[in-house]
């Protein structure tokens, strides 16, 4: 019965993240912020990552760390002077899918987020032609 | 006879070459790069193209060249301070879709990479809402 409720709350656990990672905290529609409420921001690129689709990191050096979390979604964390790097804190991103090489992508685009959970990392979401989550290898670039 | 050889083999030789051209040598597919392969990128903008959707050069003074390889695909060639501007050697590279001018465009993204044989030029492809090949007039940014 112990292991039965060990394996429940294990299996709790994982759905959790499950639906963290995909939902990133939100639905999947524009939350918006409050008008006026985000800290200025002054257009520095600060930070930039080079994303393999696979999530590896192909360049940034201040990239503290990068995964896919699932198809089409990745989480990347950065380090200083990426610290805290949420919309509200004044903090700008821009994501562009690229190959990293030479070669060409299909049609995919990508969407930017505050990461749930990690003040340090950016959730981003790409998609194909017909809106369904995709991976694709791409740049980002952190702004404050 | 010998004429229309001729007409045949050049126009075969023709197509073969555009047909490898639009194909920027690398498939349609994230590339990828080896993880951390790729040269640190400060987020500095060091060169800017405006282009339009028939591949000639609105502005932008480090622009050496550009071209409208086929539908949707362009080929950008930078002079100095952007030259070797490969993922491999720290660049990075955004596109943004715009007119140019007033007036609108339709659903449109597009995709960038290394362009295969020029060291110099980078690669774009854009598509439309339906994932087509599709021309579009655009801004492309280049960061080292």
């Amino acid at each position: 019965m112990k292991s039965f409720f060990k394996t429940l709350v294990s299996t709790s656990l994982v759905l959790s993240a499950g639906a963290l990672a995909q939902t990133n905290g939100g639905a999947e529609y524009p939350l918006d912020a409050p008008v006026g409420s985000l800290k200025y921001n002054i257009a520095d690129v600060l930070c930039t990552a080079a994303i393999n689709s696979n999530g590896s990191t192909a360049g940034g050096e201040t990239v503290s760390s990068s995964i896919r979390i699932t198809t089409g979604q990745y989480q990347v964390t950065f380090k200083k002077p990426c610290q805290n790097i949420t919309a509200k804190n004044g903090w700008a991103r821009i994501v562009h899918p690229d190959t990293h090489s030479t070669g060409s992508l299909p049609s995919v685009n990508c969407i930017t987020a505050d990461r749930v959970g990690n003040t340090n990392a950016i959730f981003v979401a790409c998609y194909n032609a017909t809106g369904a989550f995709a991976d694709t290898s791409f740049g980002l670039f952190v702004l404050r | 006879m010998k004429t229309f050889l001729k007409y045949l083999v050049g126009t075969a030789s023709l197509a073969l070459s555009i047909g490898a051209m639009g194909a920027n040598d690398g498939g349609v597919a994230p590339a990828d790069a080896p993880a951390g392969s790729l040269q640190d990128n400060r987020g500095s903008v060091l060169c800017t193209a405006a282009i339009n959707s028939t591949g000639t050069k609105a502005g932008g003074n480090t622009v050496a060249a550009s071209t409208r390889l086929s539908v949707g695909t362009y080929q950008v060639t930078f002079k100095a301070p952007c030259t070797a501007v490969t993922a491999a050697n720290g660049w990075m590279r955004v596109v943004q879709v715009d007119t140019l001018t007033t007036g609108s465009l339709p659903s449109i993204k597009c995709t960038t990479a290394d362009r295969a044989g020029v060291a110099n030029a980078v690669w774009v492809a854009c598509y439309n809402s339906a994932g087509a090949a599709a021309d579009t007039s655009f801004f492309l940014f280049l960061l080292r």
